[in-house]
């Protein structure tokens, strides 16, 4: 197992993501409500710590092409990431909770860095697998 | 394959990723200073005329150890609950330098889950009224139907149109136009109607420390000519506990401010605008000084001075067009989903203005960060394109 | 009658005083003829060269390309004449590390104007058996590869002159003598020729015999 640097990044993205969703203020579930923020945060959570196992999964894999993969499943987790409490599962209807005013925002931003930032990391990965495989 | 000036230039950036990158971000940074300063300092603006324009009131009377908000404008709810003496509205109304007065009854009713959030209810008297019915009556033509209650625009009605206070269902009967300020989450209610709620918090066993007759506020309208110090004298000499607010202090607060967050965006995008411009002279400078052989083999082969010109101008054009995209979207994704929040910390009058100034804002975020990469390259470029090739070629044997 | 070099004088001034790099050079390239201009490092053979190819503007005389007087053209015209008639290999391995080898020899059709020129490009950098790096990147290749790829950046456009500074230098025998008959059968297809080198084989290839010295061409 070797510490590729893009395993390192995700994983550390994994690791802020996990942070964001436990810290960020989002409502508690409730025994007798439905609480859609809650299942965002819940959502969010769980794609943080698939981040975090696909930059795990980058050690176990040193091959660019491979690397390339995880970094784009990474891109896709983060879309996720940023949609979960803004479109597919949302928060709290009223503009001035704090899930809405605060939580949200800050994944969507978060999650979209962090699909820029995987989407660059897949581009440089795969360019060099391509690169590579010219020279074989 | 065609290897024009764009695709060198493409090609150029594409293949030395840290240079462009390094640039790229710089630009980006200032088209979203350019953005989200410009959409805030507009919004900013809108809520101002917006606040200014529902400013109804030339002076405003609250008790004593309460604070007019940073907003300036219709308390949120003291939660010290103090009131203004009995006798001072029938005071102010026989009073010879007012026209018109008016009280108000603020309180808070308390969210009775996580979901529910505080909402301040401002009760006023329909038969006074100068300030609230105006705004209302944008909305709701006919008047404020008993039991009803106006919400402002932020407020969440439930399907059954109406708003539960204390397990009583009471009936919305419009919901105004947004203000830009914490009012966007009032309820108002005529006095009337604040007795029904104040019955269904009984009821729930909440017991309200006034009483209906206790008055939160007093809005006077004065007459022409009136003379506010000789008001005060008279108000302060006959009671004790009244703060008196002219409108030029409140509205002369929130301006402060607002001023005051603006000229902050735009010192900002100045100082990004010029770390721009000099570290990317400096940049493409250093650059095209590393690059001089590249330039003269070109013009080996053909290449004239105007297309080596051509070339760094397209490089710096690319990278600017690329950064500049990113910053706008970068600025909508910081400016649109937080600007609640932005509200709600600093308390400032905040209005979205018109779409067609936010698309003009969205060009000048675009076209400058944009321009700013030609213009810094334009002194390397003519110097490039001033390169005595041989010379260059000769320099690498020494 | 081609390129006509008549009493070209080229003065540079170093710590100081003031020496002739080229002093008063005659000099004629026929199509069809291989000239070699013989001479030791410092001699000014560079100096000439660059100045018959247009690069270098003499400080006295004059360089026609059938008839026109290079220097009295204005830049676009005198561009155009490097890229279209002059094909100049410099001494200097400089090429473009962003493009590919195939970009960088189609580099002067780019600028011409002309699409597809890559098959051509292709078997020209084949003829120099460096075929196969085509789609490397400079910084891939040796000293020796590099000297090539800038001959096939010059030989893309069939020019009418092809001007050569030191073009078998960091070759190996093998590619030395490759190079020398390739610009020999260029020469023999009616191109003229001129290449400056201190690599013996040049008599042998070689129509026209120079030798260059203190700035001075003399035959030899």
């Amino acid at each position: 197992m070797k510490f590729q640097w893009s395993g390192i990044l995700f994983v550390v993205l994994g690791i802020i993501v996990i942070a964001l969703s436990s810290l960020l203020p989002f409502c508690p579930k409730l025994e007798d409500m439905e609480m859609t923020c809650h299942l965002s945060q819940f959502a969010d959570k769980i794609t943080g710590i698939v981040i975090l196992g696909l930059g795990i999964a980058s050690f176990v894999f040193p091959q660019k092409i491979v690397r390339g993969f995880i970094a784009l499943e990474v891109f896709v987790a983060s879309v996720l990431v940023s949609l979960f409490p803004t479109v597919i599962l949302g928060t709290c209807g009223h503009v001035h909770m704090r899930c809405h005013a605060i939580a949200a925002p800050v994944l969507l931003l978060t999650g979209v860095i962090f699909a820029l930032i995987s989407l660059v990391v897949a581009i440089v990965l795969l360019r060099g697998a391509r690169n590579e495989s010219k020279h074989d | 394959m065609n290897l024009n000036t764009t695709k060198i230039a493409f090609l150029n950036s594409w293949r030395s990723p840290f240079r462009s990158i390094g640039l790229l971000v710089l630009i980006a940074v200032f088209s979203t200073v350019i953005l989200a300063g410009g959409l805030f300092s507009l919004s900013l603006d809108q809520g101002l005329s917006v606040v200014g324009s529902r400013l109804g009131a030339d002076v405003i009377l609250i008790p004593s150890g309460s604070d007019i908000e940073k907003n300036g404008l219709f308390l949120q709810g003291d939660t010290k609950q103090n009131f203004l003496p009995q006798d001072l509205l029938k005071f102010v109304q026989s009073h010879s330098g007012v026209d018109q007065a008016t009280p108000q009854h603020y309180f808070t009713t308390l969210g009775t889950s996580c979901c529910e959030k505080k909402v301040s209810v401002i009760g006023f008297d329909p038969k006074s009224d100068f300030v609230i019915l105006p705004w209302i009556r944008q909305v709701l033509t006919k008047g404020v139907p008993a039991g009803s209650l106006v919400v402002g625009s932020d407020l969440q009605i439930g399907s059954k149109n109406s708003i539960r206070f204390f397990d009583q269902e009471f009936p919305v009967a419009a919901q105004l136009e947004p203000v830009g300020n914490k009012l966007d989450q009032a309820v108002f209610a005529t006095t009337e109607t604040v007795a029904q709620i104040r019955a269904a918090a009984e009821k729930k066993g909440y017991h309200f420390v006034s009483d209906e007759s206790e008055v939160s506020a007093i809005l006077l309208k004065l007459k022409k000519g009136a003379d506010v110090n000789q008001l005060s004298q008279d108000i302060h000499f006959e009671f004790d506990g009244v703060q008196i607010f002219e409108r030029k202090d409140m509205f002369g607060t929130i301006e402060k401010t607002v001023h005051l967050f603006q000229r902050v965006s735009w010192i900002l995008a100045g100082f990004f605008l010029v770390i721009a411009i000099v570290a990317l002279s400096v940049s493409f400078s250093v650059s095209a000084n590393a690059r001089k052989k590249e330039f003269a083999v070109i013009r080996v082969v053909g290449g004239t001075r105007k297309k080596l010109r051509r070339i760094v101008i397209a490089e710096a054009a690319l990278v600017s067009s690329v950064g500049a995209l990113v910053g706008t979207l970068f600025g909508s994704l910081v400016f649109f989903p937080f600007r609640v929040w932005i509200v709600d910390v600093f308390e400032v009058p905040f209005l979205l203005p018109p779409i067609l100034t936010i698309v003009g804002v969205y060009v000048v975020a675009l076209i400058v960060p944009f321009a700013v990469g030609p213009l810094a390259a334009s002194r390397v470029a003519f110097r490039v394109g001033n390169l005595d090739a041989y010379q260059v070629l000769r320099e690498g044997e020494r | 009658m081609i390129l006509n070099a008549k009493n070209l004088w080229k003065r540079y001034s170093r710590r100081g005083e003031t020496f002739a790099a080229v002093q008063d050079v005659n000099l004629e390239a026929l199509p069809g003829e291989l000239t070699v201009i013989f001479g030791k490092s410092g001699s000014g053979k560079s100096t000439l060269l660059s100045i018959l190819a247009g690069l270098n503007a003499p400080d006295e005389g004059a360089v026609s390309l059938n008839g026109k007087d290079l220097y009295s053209l204005n830049d676009e015209e005198l561009s155009r004449v490097r890229n279209l008639n002059i094909g100049y290999v410099p001494q200097n391995d400089a090429s473009l590390p962003n493009l590919t080898v195939l970009e960088n020899v189609i580099l002067p059709a780019a600028l011409a104007g002309l699409e597809d020129a890559e098959a051509v490009a292709q078997r020209i950098l084949n003829s120099l058996d460096i075929g196969q790096l085509a789609d490397e990147y400079p910084s891939k290749l040796s000293g020796g590869e590099l000297r090539r790829v800038a001959l096939a950046r010059a030989l893309v456009l069939s020019p009418e002159v092809v001007i050569a500074d030191e073009p078998t230098s960091n070759l190996d025998d093998e590619n030395g003598e490759l190079v020398f008959r390739i610009l020999a059968e260029l020469s023999r297809n009616g191109t003229a020729v001129i290449v400056s080198t201190h690599d013996p084989r040049g008599t042998e290839f070689g129509d026209r015999l120079y030798t260059m010295k203190g700035g001075i061409l003399s035959p030899s």
